[in-house]
């Protein structure tokens, strides 16, 4: 009979086949004492855990694939790190020479000391960590019990299965891949786990929150499992079998060709020149960006320097930050954002500068803010001009509503620039400048204001948000809000138009850019740089690779012109399918 | 006696990962380290000891070595964690 079970998705994929039950074993911790005669033995069997425990770990290290393993190989590092943990070892060793403890009563009692310091953490990733002492404390007991059964090493395929389990250590998981494991359905385990993680680059489809799971199934029954939806198919008749399969191996191709993406050049197919760029807002993220196939970053946010901290940020912080954000890059053009903070977040730093406004998004923020106040943009303008010194860094000014504020921005640079030249600074006199355009008026007036600048990023959000006067955080009029709008395709159309006559270059940052949907519009719209979160970008560059310009740019311009939001989508759907 | 005023500059704080970097890399030097954020101290070779300090995005770290080798940790630790953890600019180093 089938049957059909729900869970949390967490990672990705489908798999197919017979379910394998892996049962836990819980040693009973008991509060035991040993004799003074022991102490040594119990010790020896301590350290033999803790041995043993840092053998499996590493062997699973050694079962990963080669390529792509990074985030896996630090996750199991970390587990290695905390064997030799000094808050874990020494207390324990303590309980079993001092008060002669067993070592699983020492465990025991140290697992709980440690639970108690986690529980009083209030940030949620930081508090999940007490899932890895919970899983080293477990990986120790199991090891004290007995020597685990040497995997045998087979010539064949090993048998493939559906793992169901309570829950599942991340070295586990990469064990039992090795021994077969193509899904996992678990009845714990949760969003941020590192198992969770791992199951995800390792492009593993695993299911959390399965309740009775373990109870529900056993070895007889077949699965199929679906990571994206969070459903388990129990014994599924053939027809829904078949219908998976040929799913599955359209997603394995896809992902295949997606890959494949990443080595080719982003030029359409009449052979125009496009770009994949990434909206980032850490270090970390760069690298991360450029696995994911783009080409620079588009977008790099500058919020966070200002965030949760009482004082401002100096020259030399964000002089560091760019020259680190320049190395990372190895020569891929990075844009910086300066300083737009406004939302409710917190920034302690800025808000004795700042005004209280009734409507923040409305009030007197970014561009406004750093000619108000200039001592608070100094430090960053001039940290970016002796940056772009070491590499091809832009500086992107947000929320220009007006000439005048690029014409007093400009002047301000020229200032900066003649100090840090009397200064004796290392600073390129030619950092390319460039303004958002998100306010409608900057995009009314793009025509005035291309000719000052070196380029120029709309960002849609934004812009959408102001045009249509409908705040993009209020759930009553986030339906409404839509890019289709013809009012917002025109105010593209006449930015991206304003940079071609002026030869400047335009980008465009916001989800739209990261909707592979709207790709061959914007592109019909004549827009070419597409910055966005880097996890479409492969998707959006092969939207690109298939799209002939000539043959959509007609129907892109059309859509400026719809009367009609039915007939908006009509023409959309025309262009994506061409 | 050496001491670092940093902050923590990856955006999911100090997790496990970081954690455990910073901890082998001050394991490699002979001297005591301390890391305290706001109102709570861990020795800086535990692991758990640095993810029980919570430290968030942007939080302030004081890092305190004292040992034959406290230069040299401080240097690799900011080298070798730059993803992690950057000198604030009010430290005196």
């Amino acid at each position: 009979m089938t049957l059909l079970m729900n869970g949390t998705g967490v990672s990705r994929g489908i798999a197919i086949g017979p379910v394998r039950l892996l049962h836990e074993i819980q040693p009973q911790a008991r509060r035991k004492k040993i004799l003074a005669s022991q102490k040594r033995a119990e010790l020896n069997r301590f350290r033999k855990a803790l041995s043993r425990s840092e053998e499996e770990l590493s062997t699973a290290k050694e079962q990963l694939p080669t390529s792509g393993s990074g985030t896996v190989i630090s996750i199991l590092d970390s587990n290695i790190a905390m064997l030799h943990d000094p808050a874990l070892v020494e207390p324990i060793e303590n309980y079993i020479s001092e008060h002669l403890y067993s070592c699983e009563w020492a465990l025991a009692v140290q697992r709980d000391e440690l639970f108690q310091m986690f529980d009083a953490i209030t940030d949620p990733y930081l508090r999940q960590r007490s899932l890895d002492v919970e899983e080293t404390i477990a990986r120790l007991l199991k090891h004290l019990k007995r020597r685990p059964a040497k995997q045998k090493k087979t010539t064949q395929s090993p048998q493939k299965f559906v793992l169901v389990s309570k829950n599942l250590a991340p070295s586990d998981l990469i064990q039992q891949q090795h021994a077969g494991l193509i899904g996992a359905v678990t009845q714990g385990g949760s969003q941020l786990s590192h198992t969770t993680i791992i199951a995800k680059s390792l492009n593993i489809p695993l299911i959390v929150h399965a309740r009775h799971a373990m109870t529900l199934l056993d070895e007889s029954d077949k699965l199929i499992i679906d990571g994206a939806q969070g459903t388990v198919i129990v014994n599924a008749d053939a027809a829904t079998t078949r219908s998976f399969k040929s799913q599955q191996s359209s997603a394995r191709k896809a992902r295949k060709q997606l890959d494949s993406l990443k080595a080719r050049a982003t030029r359409t197919r009449d052979k125009q020149q496009a770009h994949v760029l990434a909206n980032c807002s850490e270090p970390a993220d760069i690298s991360k960006a450029k696995r994911l196939g783009t080409e620079g970053v588009g977008l790099y946010r500058t919020e966070s320097l200002y965030l949760n901290r009482d004082e401002l940020p100096d020259e030399t912080e964000h002089f560091k930050l760019y020259r680190k954000l320049i190395t990372k890059l190895k020569g891929d053009p990075l844009v910086v954002r300066t300083m737009d903070v406004w939302s409710s977040r917190r920034a302690p730093g800025l808000e004795q500068h700042v005004p209280m406004s009734r409507q923040p998004a409305l009030g007197l923020r970014a561009i406004r803010l750093c000619l108000r106040h200039p001592e608070l943009f100094l430090p960053q303008l001039r940290a970016l001009l002796r940056a772009a010194h070491y590499g091809p860094l832009s500086m992107l000014v947000p929320m220009v509503a007006n000439v005048q504020e690029v014409r007093d921005l400009l002047q301000m640079v020229d200032v900066t620039k003649a100090h840090l030249q009397r200064q004796r600074f290392a600073y390129n006199p030619n950092m390319p400048i460039g303004v958002m355009v998100e306010v409608p008026s900057a995009a009314i007036s793009a025509r005035l204001i291309a000719p000052l600048v070196d380029f120029m990023a709309i960002g849609s959000n934004d812009l959408t948000q102001y045009t249509l006067a409908m705040d993009r955080d209020d759930e009553n009029v986030q339906p409404l809000l839509d890019p289709l709008n013809p009012a917002i395709l025109h105010l593209i159309r006449e930015t991206v138009k304003a940079c071609d006559q002026h030869d400047v270059p335009v980008s465009l940052c916001g989800e739209m850019a990261g909707d592979p949907l709207y790709t061959r519009l914007l592109l019909g719209l004549g827009l070419r740089q597409f910055s966005m979160h880097p996890s479409s970008a492969l998707e959006v560059k092969r939207q690109i690779i298939s799209t002939d310009v000539g043959k959509i740019e007609k129907i892109a311009r059309a859509m400026i012109r719809a009367n009609s939001p039915l007939r908006s989508q009509r023409l959309l759907e025309r262009i994506n399918s061409v | 006696m050496k001491e670092l005023i940093v902050r923590v500059c990856n955006d999911r704080g100090l997790h496990a990962r970081p954690s455990a970097q910073f901890s082998s890399v001050a394991k490699k030097f002979d001297c005591r380290v301390t890391v305290t954020a706001s109102d709570r101290s861990a020795d800086g070779k535990s692991i758990m000891g640095l993810l029980t300090l919570a430290a968030t995005q942007n939080s302030r770290l004081v890092i305190c070595l004292v040992g034959p080798q406290a230069a040299e940790a401080a240097e690799a630790l900011l080298e070798q964690c730059s993803d992690t953890i950057c000198l604030d600019a009010k430290s005196d180093s």
